[in-house]
């Protein structure tokens, strides 16, 4: 199924052609859904800490999901071997292609590793469920390869971007001009990558320990002057009660704390309580763009205290930078938009290059998948995944024991919607669409799954 | 205009001297040629009459979408019954297109044009279509025959397909699809405005699909004088060479000239109706009312007509999507074995039973598809600003089910506002044969005394030779088409403030 950004086809136009309002106007648009997408919500993705393996053969350390939109593969990982050379590849589960394979000698520190592979997906269709599989070695027996990934997905790359027309004051027209312009907005729709939202699973019901940090979930997000909002489900506490903190690292250097978070004064509670708070990141000294890494820790005073969901999210504060120019929305045969306007075209231009530049904070964004629970798929109690609702599909993966999946909502998560389940089928797809009480932005939990998805395109499972 | 370089046609349409000629051919062996001395017609010919028409039968205007089909008729001596199709000693000996087909979709053409002093004879197309009746006639120790003709696109006429859901393609690309895939491959079209979310047909009509989309679109589809498919956008008439008035038409040429104004067909407002196209959900899309029965040894095939188009239907898995049993319930899931093919709107289901002796009953079988969701009717309403008449008058355009989108329902009902909200004007102007004239050509229609002097678009053309050529052109005013302007026109208007004007 093709992937039609936005619902909006700018046409193409030629020269000797007359131009349409009806033409001029999707130009507009486009620009204007490329602007919203950028000022989404977007929830952090659930990344591990340090995955380790001691072996001289492959074997899958994690399982990443993603719903195929884009051909292009990109990676970032930080890896480390204890001798010898490491090994790091990315392999499709259904097929055993392998995607890419890296490898490091390095001993202490980290090794970080970034960029895409070209063509990657290109023989998957739009929509089809992928599943990469995760899989390091070492050559040396007994030694160790640890890598840290912060995320595997897909992406589109801008390889030729044509020079903005200028609509110079004057000059006869062109439909070059207007062709070129459409190219370069669909050419930056196409290096954009959907939120995929991933729906983020926390540890199965992390215990806390009494009077210290214990470590709950690891994620990653990019770096945006906006809210960012960390939501967390925790249930007991004695003494002085719960406690949690963010501690926030900039990826180019995974272990070094730039800041801590701390929310104290959660008070003690006999009944799971979901409570979200801000993080004041923008005073942190990030820049924007930056890769951080979140790790969310709970601590208890006293007794028992249990953390069961978290979930991050960076909300836009809808901020347009001032120099983004809303372009006239022409009208035929009225008294001042029927005329195309030279000063009306250079908005186009402007705004286009906005994006381009990334002027509009950090478009596009870069990440899409979804990882797997941190510990063996099937195996866990109370599996979940929290996300904000913002896309038409959500495709499942049924968990083991076939249990039927849900959706939670609304305050304290007391509104339920039980999901039709098919036991022949691995994945269930749902179209949200039929459930309209779930309004589009609310944040909400599927349980009873395995993986959870939420995608603009029709998912295809293998 | 068609092509007349390097004759002088231009000069001797107006000489009433030329000698006028007029050729038509018939393609009896079928070998898409007319090159054998039979197939040439012109030494028989008593009469012609062709006729080309963009005007809505209804409205007398060029509305939306298409014209009528060309027509034709050809009189010809038929002494000796050259051409009667009994006459094993005529060419109905030779031929069996005459002979058993009766003439049926033989395919004909006819030009026409005059004889330069220098050149010889110089003729274009007028017609390109082929035979659909025959007519023999004898009258008055006169032997005749008619055969009564129509251009290429009665061929679409009852072609009906099946297809599958084409995905976000322009109009222009989904009719330039459908014509290849009815074997048409003259065709000539304009880059489209608007592209669709999914197009399909199931079992439609192919000619009125194709006049619906071309509508969709604010154009029209037809074919020209050399039959060749023409789709022409809503600003087709603004561009290229159409501008220009290629011939004038002056009194001295003329042999009649009427003028019709129309104020029956007047709105002051035009509604366009339009529905949203988009993807819907996976659902059962056909639910067999009772068991297939399949015989042992044998296959059933059942035509699982679809509750809604869908662009792909999911393979129905045995034992959960149907349930293939002996008669006391025994599973048959073994000896069962199912393929399928399926386009938009339905699907072939081919069940085939292995077993040697026992019936296969499928019960409960169903299919699911990727359902395409046509939205509820969503209306935009123009008025006319002009005030030219009292009193509510609506034009409500609500057939096309290709019109999706509020800007494209926009443009549509302004465009038809332009035509209807003015009495229609319609001039008849009948002289001596212009052969290079086309549909949509600007002329300029002179009456010095009258005190008219008019750029018009053609819109319908009447043809006669008998044996003088002639022709009977309506026409329209261009003001009356487009009521803004100038408009900007790509490669020539410049960037600037103020500029040229959008259409719509």
């Amino acid at each position: 199924m093709p992937y039609r950004p936005f619902g909006i086809n700018i046409p193409e136009v030629e020269d000797g052609q007359v131009v349409s309002a009806s033409v001029m106007n999707t130009y507009g648009r486009y620009l204007a859904a490329l602007l919203s997408e950028s000022k989404a919500p977007y929830s952090a993705q659930k990344t591990k800490n340090n995955t380790t393996r001691k072996a001289t053969t492959y074997g899958t350390v994690e399982t990443h999901y993603l719903i195929h939109s884009k051909s292009t593969m990109f990676y970032w990982v930080c890896m480390r071997v204890s001798a010898g050379t490491g090994y790091c590849r990315f392999v499709d589960h259904d097929t055993g292609y392998v995607y890419l394979e890296l490898s490091t000698t390095v001993l202490t520190g980290w090794d970080l590793r970034w960029g895409t592979v070209s063509g990657a997906f290109s023989a998957k269709n739009n929509g089809d469920i992928v599943t990469i599989d995760v899989q390091t070695k070492a050559t040396t027996a007994n030694a160790t390869i640890t890598i840290k990934l912060m995320g595997v997905g897909q992406t589109g790359v801008i390889s030729t971007w044509n020079p903005l027309p200028n609509f110079t004051d004057g000059t006869t027209s062109a439909a070059k001009d207007f062709n070129d312009l459409r190219d370069n907005l669909r050419r930056l729709e196409n290096s954009y990558v959907p939120n995929m939202n991933p729906l983020l699973a926390s540890e199965p019901q992390k215990a806390l320990g009494s009077d210290s940090w214990v470590d709950v979930m690891n994620a990653t997000i990019r770096y945006r002057p906006d809210d960012l909002i960390a939501y967390v489900e925790w249930k007991g506490g004695g003494g002085t009660g719960v406690q949690w903190r963010v501690l926030l690292y900039n990826w180019a250097d995974p272990d070094t704390v730039v800041a801590t978070y701390t929310k104290s004064g959660m008070g003690i509670s006999d009944h799971w309580v979901w409570s979200g708070s801000a993080i004041p990141w923008d005073t942190y000294g990030f820049t924007e763009g930056n890769w951080v890494r979140l790790r969310l820790q709970g601590r208890n005073d006293s007794g028992t205290a249990d953390i069961r969901r978290v979930v991050f999210y960076r909300n836009s504060d809808l901020v347009t930078d001032a120099n983004w120019a809303v372009p006239q929305h022409w009208q035929a045969n009225s008294a001042n938009d029927d005329d195309m306007h030279h000063s009306e075209l250079i908005k186009l231009s402007t705004d286009t290059q906005m994006l381009y530049n990334g002027a509009e904070q950090i478009f596009p964004e870069r990440l899409a998948t979804l990882p797997s629970p941190s510990v063996a798929e099937g195996d866990a109690q109370d599996r979940s995944f929290t996300g904000i609702h913002r896309k038409r599909w959500l495709a499942c993966k049924a968990h083991s024991d076939k249990e039927t999946p849900s959706i939670l909502y609304g305050a304290n998560l007391a509104e339920a919607i039980d999901l039709p389940y098919n036991s022949h089928k691995d994945w269930q797809v749902y179209d949200l669409d039929e459930y309209p009480e779930l309004n589009y932005g609310t944040v909400y939990i599927v349980t009873g799954a395995d993986v959870a998805i939420e995608s603009t395109l029709l998912p295809i499972a293998p | 205009m068609q092509n007349v370089t390097g004759t002088n046609l231009a000069t001797n349409w107006k000489a009433t001297d030329a000698t006028p000629v007029c050729h038509v051919y018939a393609d009896w062996d079928g070998d898409g040629d007319y090159n054998l001395p039979d197939e040439d017609l012109t030494d028989y010919v008593l009469k012609v009459n062709v006729t080309h028409r963009l005007l809505d039968p209804v409205f007398g205007l060029p509305v939306l979408g298409a014209g009528r089909p060309a027509e034709a008729t050809i009189t010809l001596n038929n002494a000796g019954h050259r051409y009667s199709p009994e006459n094993a000693s005529g060419l109905a000996g030779t031929y069996t297109s005459i002979s058993q087909q009766l003439c049926y979709r033989v395919p004909v053409v006819i030009d026409m044009g005059y004889v330069d002093t220098v050149n010889g004879e110089e003729v274009t197309r007028q017609f390109t279509g082929q035979i659909e009746g025959v007519q023999p006639a004898e009258a008055g120790g006169q032997r005749q025959l008619v055969y009564t003709c129509r251009g290429r696109e009665a061929l679409l006429e009852r072609l009906t397909l099946d297809t599958g859901a084409l995905q976000d393609q322009r109009i222009d690309k989904i009719i330039a699809m459908r014509l290849s895939g009815a074997g048409m491959t003259s065709m000539l079209l304009d880059r489209a405005l608007f592209t669709l979310p999914y197009e399909w047909s199931d079992s439609e009509n192919l000619l009125a699909h194709l006049q619906d989309l071309a509508a969709a679109d604010g154009g029209w589809l037809y074919w020209s004088k050399e039959g060749q498919a023409r789709f022409e956008r809503a600003t087709h008439w603004l561009e290229g060479t159409h501008p220009t008035v290629v011939e004038t038409l002056t009194t001295g040429l003329a042999v009649r000239q009427d003028q019709d104004t129309s104020w029956r067909n007047i709105y002051r407002s035009v509604i366009v109706d339009y529905a949203a196209i988009s993807d819907g959900p996976v659902q059962v899309v056909y639910r067999a009312a009772s068991p297939i029965e399949v015989r042992p040894n044998d296959t059933e095939e059942v035509t699982c007509v679809f509750t809604t188009p869908v662009t792909g239907v999911i393979k129905p898995e045995e034992g959960d999507d149907y349930d293939p049993t002996a008669p006391l319930g025994i599973s048959m899931e073994a000896y069962c074995l199912l393929s399928l093919t399926s386009t938009a709107g339905r699907a072939v289901a081919t069940f085939t039973n292995t077993h040697p002796t026992l019936s296969i009953f499928v019960k409960g079988f169903f299919l699911e598809g990727y359902t395409i969701l046509r939205g509820d009717a969503q209306q935009v309403q123009v008025d006319s600003t002009l005030g030219l008449i009292p009193g509510q008058r609506e034009y409500h355009l609500s057939q096309n089910p290709w019109v999706f989108c509020k800007d494209q329902a926009e443009m549509l009902a302004c465009r038809l506002l332009d035509l209807l909200q003015q009495p229609a004007i319609v001039y008849t102007w009948t002289g001596r044969l212009c052969p290079y004239l086309e549909m949509g050509d600007k002329v300029k229609i002179t009456n010095a005394a009258q005190g008219l002097s008019e750029d018009c678009y053609i819109v319908g053309m009447q043809i006669t030779y008998g044996p003088a050529p002639r022709m009977s052109l309506e026409l329209i005013p261009a003001s009356r088409v487009f009521s803004g302007g100038p408009y900007f026109v790509l490669g020539s208007s410049k960037y600037q403030d103020p500029s040229d004007e959008v259409y719509y």
